[in-house]
Order: C-alpha cells, then sequence, then structure tokens
C-alpha cells in the first residue's frame, strides 16, 4: 500500500514543480524581451 | 453537481466573450507581423525560448489533460496519474530530433515535408490518412468539452457554447497565423499553470493528508497499491500514444520549424519539464473527493466538480465557477488554436500541391490561410454539433500514431530502408493495435500498434534495405 | 417476498436503475457507476456481505448516481433507500478482478521492452547524428 507520506510527497512536490515551471517561463520571457528575442 | 458554484450564463458567455475578445485583438495586432507566408505558417522561424517553450507545453496542456488527469486519478489513483505524466517524455524526445529535423528539412514546413521526402507519395498519403483522422478527433473532442464544460458550469446550451468556443479560436487564428497562436499560447500557458497551482493549493489545504489517506484505504482501497494491474499497463500505454501523438504530428513539427534553431531541443525539453507534473497537479484533487464528501455523478466531470466544491468551501463561490471555467477555456484555447494552424497548414501546403497539384501562391497566404482555417473549423463545428462521443475515435488512433513512431526514427537517422515493408509495418501495426483494443482492451492498443510496426521498421533496415533520397530542397 | 437485510417489506420494486446491467458483472478496473431515479433523499450503502453486517455509507444525498472507484478485488454488495420511505433496494452485487498477473507481468515486459527499445534508438541515433555533426564541422 502507497503510504500517506509517499502520496504527499508526490502531490506537494507536482505543485511546487509547476510553480518553479511558471517561474522559469517568466524569467525567460522578461530575459528574451529585453535582448529582443522573443520572437 | 453543486448548484452552489455555478455561473449566471450571463456571466459565460460574459467570460468567454471578454476573453475572446482579447485573443481576437491580440490576434489580429500580432498578424501584423505577419508580412509572408513564412510569417503566417511558422511566426518567421524566429521564436525563442520563452514562447517556444510555452506554445509547446500549453497545446500539450489539452482540455483532456485537465478533465482526464482527474479521471484517471479517480479510477487508478496515484500510478493513474503517473501514467499521464509519461505524455510528456515524447516532448523530452523530441527534442533529440530536433537538430537533425533542421539539418534534414532546412527549409521544412511541415510533418508532410518529412513524410514525402523519405518515404515518398504511398507514405506520404499514410501519414494524412493518419494525421487527419487524428487531428480531426482530438480538436472535436475539445470543441465538444468545451460546450460541455459551459453547459455544466453556466448553463448554456451546448450547442451555442460549443459554437462560442470554436469561433473565437477560429477568428484570432486567421487573423494571426502563428503569430496569434504561440502569443496567446504564452498568456494561456501562464494562466492554466497559475490556476493549476490556486486550485490544487487550496484542495491541499482543506484536506489533511492523514485523513485523506486513512479514508482512501477504507474506502478506495486499490488506489493506492503499488501494483494496480489497469494504471500500470496505462504507463507504457500512454508513453508510446504521447510518443505517436508527438512524433507525427504537424502541430509539433510546426513548432519545430518555428523556434530559432539554436533554442529548439531546449523549447521541447523545456516544455517536457512544465508538463511533467501537471496531470498529477490537476489530478489529485480527485482524491479529495471521498474524504471531503463530494459525490460524483459523471466521472467525466470529476475535475470540475472537485475544484468547484473545493473553491465554494473556501468561500470563493461563484468567482470559484469562473476561475474553473477561465483555466478549462485557456487549455482548450490554446490546443485548438495550435491544431487549427497546424492543420490548415497540412491542407495549405500539402494537400493544394501534392493532390491538387495547385500550389498556393505565396502572395495570397492570408486569403488561402484564412480560408483554410475557416473550413477546418467549419468541418470541426459540424462534427461537433450531433454530440457523437469523437472521444472514443481519438483513443482508437493511439494504435495509429504508435505505428508512426518507428518510421519516424528510421526516416530520421537511418541511412536506407525497405520503404514498401516500413510503410506495411504502419497498416499493419494500426490494425493489429485496432484488434487489441478490442479484444485485449484500451491500454495495450498504442503498445502493440507500436511493436507490430517496430518489427516491421526493423525488419526493413535489414531486409534489402535502399537508400533515402539525397537532401535536397523539397521538390513536390 | 423477499427479506432483505432483514426488513421485511418488498423491495422489489426499488433498484439500481442499471441493476440488470451490473449484477453479478466482473469488473477489471474496480469502477462502476451506480444509478437510480431521482426524487428525494437517499442513503447508498455498501458491504462485503449480502446480510450488510458492517455496512459502508457511500453516499447520502439527493444526487441519482454516484461514481464508485477504488474497490478491492473481490465481491461488493450495495444497497440503497429513500430516507422518506421505509425499505431498502433489492442488493445489488458485482465482483472486482483485477487482470490476471501472469497476463499483466506478460504485457508489461513487452510494453517496458518497446518503450526500452524506441527510447535506446532516438538515443542512438541523436548521438551518432551529433558525433557526424562535429566530424563535418
Amino acid at each position: 500500500m502507497i503510504s500517506a507520506s509517499t502520496l504527499g510527497l508526490v502531490i506537494v512536490g507536482s505543485l511546487f514543480w509547476v510553480l518553479a515551471g511558471l517561474s522559469i517561463l517568466v524569467f525567460l520571457f522578461i530575459r528574451e524581451r529585453r535582448k529582443k528575442k522573443l520572437w | 453537481m453543486n448548484d452552489s458554484f455555478t455561473i449566471e450564463s450571463s456571466t459565460g458567455w460574459g467570460l468567454i466573450l471578454s476573453l475572446g475578445a482579447l485573443w481576437v485583438l491580440l490576434g489580429w495586432h500580432w498578424g501584423k507581423k505577419a508580412t509572408s507566408e513564412e510569417g503566417f505558417t511558422l511566426a518567421g522561424r524566429k521564436v525563442g525560448l520563452a514562447l517556444g517553450g510555452a506554445t509547446i507545453m500549453a497545446t500539450w496542456v489539452t482540455s483532456n489533460t485537465t478533465m482526464l488527469a482527474p479521471v484517471f486519478a479517480l479510477k487508478f489513483g496515484l500510478w493513474g496519474m503517473l501514467a499521464y505524466s509519461t505524455a510528456s517524455f515524447g516532448l523530452f524526445m523530441f527534442a533529440l530530433f530536433m537538430p537533425r529535423i533542421r539539418e534534414l528539412l532546412p527549409d521544412g514546413v511541415t510533418a508532410g515535408d518529412f513524410f514525402y521526402l523519405r518515404f515518398g507519395k504511398a507514405g506520404w498519403t499514410l501519414f494524412m490518412v493518419i494525421t487527419l483522422v487524428y487531428s480531426l478527433s482530438w480538436l472535436v473532442s475539445m470543441a465538444i468539452a468545451g460546450g460541455d464544460l459551459l453547459e455544466a458550469l453556466a448553463g448554456i446550451p451546448y450547442q451555442q457554447g460549443m459554437s462560442l468556443i470554436l469561433m473565437v479560436c477560429v477568428l484570432y487564428t486567421l487573423f494571426g497565423g502563428m503569430y496569434a497562436v504561440i502569443g496567446t499560447d504564452f498568456i494561456q500557458s501562464l494562466i492554466i499553470l497559475l490556476g493549476i497551482v490556486v486550485i490544487g493549493f487550496l484542495v491541499w489545504g482543506q484536506v489533511p493528508l492523514a485523513k485523506a489517506h486513512a479514508h482512501i484505504v477504507t474506502h478506495q482501497p486499490s488506489l493506492l497499491l503499488w501494483v494496480m494491474p489497469a494504471a500500470l499497463l496505462a504507463v507504457f500505454n500512454n508513453l508510446l500514444f504521447g510518443f505517436g501523438e508527438v512524433f507525427h504530428n504537424n502541430v509539433w513539427w510546426s513548432r519545430a520549424f518555428a523556434v530559432r534553431k539554436e533554442v529548439g531541443s531546449r523549447a521541447f525539453a523545456l516544455a517536457g519539464f512544465l508538463w511533467f507534473p501537471v496531470p498529477i497537479a490537476a489530478g489529485f484533487i480527485a482524491l479529495a473527493a471521498g474524504p471531503l464528501g463530494i459525490n460524483i455523478v459523471d466521472e467525466n466531470q470529476t475535475g470540475p466538480t472537485v475544484a468547484a466544491a473545493v473553491l465554494g468551501n473556501a468561500g470563493l463561490g461563484v468567482f470559484g465557477g469562473g476561475l474553473i471555467l477561465v483555466v478549462l477555456f485557456c487549455s482548450m484555447a490554446s490546443s485548438i488554436d495550435s491544431l487549427l494552424a497546424a492543420t490548415s497548414d497540412l491542407l495549405m501546403k500539402d494537400f493544394s500541391a501534392r493532390v491538387l497539384k495547385h500550389p498556393t501562391r505565396p502572395e495570397n497566404f492570408r486569403k488561402v490561410g484564412a480560408g483554410v482555417i475557416f473550413l477546418v473549423g467549419g468541418v470541426t463545428w459540424l462534427l461537433a454539433l450531433p454530440h457523437w462521443p469523437i472521444i472514443n475515435v481519438l483513443f482508437l488512433s493511439g494504435p495509429l500514431v504508435g505505428s508512426l513512431i518507428w518510421p519516424v526514427i528510421a526516416g530520421l537517422f537511418w541511412e536506407e530502408i525497405n520503404r514498401s515493408v516500413a510503410l506495411a509495418g504502419i497498416v499493419l501495426g494500426s490494425l493489429a493495435g485496432l484488434f487489441s483494443y478490442f479484444w485485449i482492451g484500451w491500454f495495450v492498443a498504442a503498445l502493440v500498434g507500436t511493436g507490430v510496426s517496430m518489427l516491421f521498421s526493423l525488419t526493413a533496415r535489414y531486409i534489402r534495405p535502399s537508400s533515402f533520397p539525397p537532401l535536397c530542397s523539397l521538390k513536390t | 417476498m423477499t427479506f432483505v437485510g432483514g426488513s421485511l417489506w418488498a423491495v422489489g420494486s426499488l433498484q439500481f436503475s442499471n441493476h440488470q446491467e451490473l449484477q453479478n458483472s466482473v469488473l477489471s478496473e474496480g469502477v462502476l457507476t451506480l444509478k437510480w431515479k431521482d426524487g428525494g433523499e437517499i442513503l447508498l450503502q455498501q458491504d462485503r456481505t449480502e446480510e450488510f453486517k458492517y455496512p459502508i455509507v457511500r453516499y447520502r444525498g439527493k444526487d441519482s448516481a454516484s461514481v464508485i472507484t477504488g474497490l478491492a478485488e473481490g465481491t461488493h454488495y450495495f444497497r440503497f433507500k429513500k430516507l422518506d420511505q421505509p425499505g431498502w433496494s433489492l442488493p445489488l452485487s458485482v465482483k472486482v478482478q483485477f487482470v490476471n498477473h501472469t497476463l499483466l507481468y506478460s504485457l508489461l515486459s513487452l510494453g517496458g521492452a518497446v518503450s526500452l527499445l524506441t527510447v535506446g534508438a532516438i538515443v542512438h541515433g541523436a548521438r551518432k547524428s551529433h558525433r557526424l555533426d562535429a566530424v563535418r564541422s
């Protein structure tokens, strides 16, 4: 049986992972906009 | 569904129309950058890492992802969510294709160019049949999901809601082409990720882990098994289904040609990284249904039902319904626009040149492009109107797209192949996969399609292979 | 008359609306949707025994369906009653049986093999292509 801690780790881990991804996207956008390399 | 979070139809109309107006305005504004056919179809081939990564990720986060991930979690537990996440591996693998794609097809525009170059007209025809079945069923299933969503959340009659969502996407895509699609995808990707995080943390905050775990162990013990057969089988099937979808479809190939050469691989890898946790973060809320005493009446509405109840408990009520609508609309729009553009490009470039023998004149790109997008949108609308279960066609396309995996690998990396044997593998892989779907189960169809095609491709490498044609500019 | 769960009332008329379809069926995923006719608040119970000695309350409310998932292997019984009326419905029994382990591990091995070979072919091809590029430049 999957334990509560494993379940919790996977769920919370994924939420913070999404948050990290969001931050990376924003950071890259700002950086490329400054260098005029967006598109 | 619980009525306390449902929004007024006028609010539903208002949200879709105002967001839609924003996308159309932006689409029209960004579309002015497209001064040539290449600008319209490939955004000038200069898209950077941020917009490139975002559009790839957002296109792959479909309404199926946000709606189906909770269903997988509800039915198959933790392994169900992880199985869904394996669909991101296709993006990681496509990152490895990038340098070779740009080398093989420096002036390439569509996936059809690749199949025609490496497998000739017969291969291209097979590819077109499979990709059109797959792409249309994906498009239609999302239009249907949009109509269902607006009806469930805002009481807007299905046909009206579906038509509204589709019309908004068609409009901004035909005004702005790839620039509009990529630009709006970036904004939509931020909204999707933010929405998933907000809803996810709210659910997390409302359900103590130990209590939820204890409840599931008592009432839904199979969801927490380490060996849950249906879920485990879904892992490899989903992985290969994802490979097939990403490797063959023009949605991804057009992005491969649109991003700047030096960031191409990283854009796909970034998208894979961004996408991997989404099915888990969006799906786990279904596990809260039991502990929170939320009754699920229709498994396909699991996600919105639980999200709405949780947002209602948090005192967000109607605002919660609006947030769910916006997030789901963005996940649909970001995929519908990409599919409209990519499918229209295939018809505009490949079909007109290779079947009608009447290539589109470059100076007519806007008129023809808009016309084809409108046509594809129209066909989608007609197929979505009767509310047939088209999602089943999408699931059935698993073995079809799976059978294209190894021919794509062969076409990219091998020097020689027996084309007839490889193409026979596509046909037989598709048939074997379809047979296994009905005879064994959905959880093996893509695996069988891929496996059979793989055997034929490997045979084609060693039994009377002939060299691929030399690299040169594409001639139709 | 049928004695159901100790009740004397004949409840042949009260049953799940998909009773015929589900009765004694074998579920390979532990998932089913129970449906009943709309009208009033109901109480839905589940147990491992036909006598409902230690029932679990699955649902109490006014909806007319409930999706049940995560059932363990074995036989399960379901029944419901309208709260404003006496008497339980006809009990519904279903059996959950997962794919047998031989088939499971065969399919998993096949899946693992095909996936590994596919990833291997891609990685090998990409590396070879990268090496050739390096040589050319």
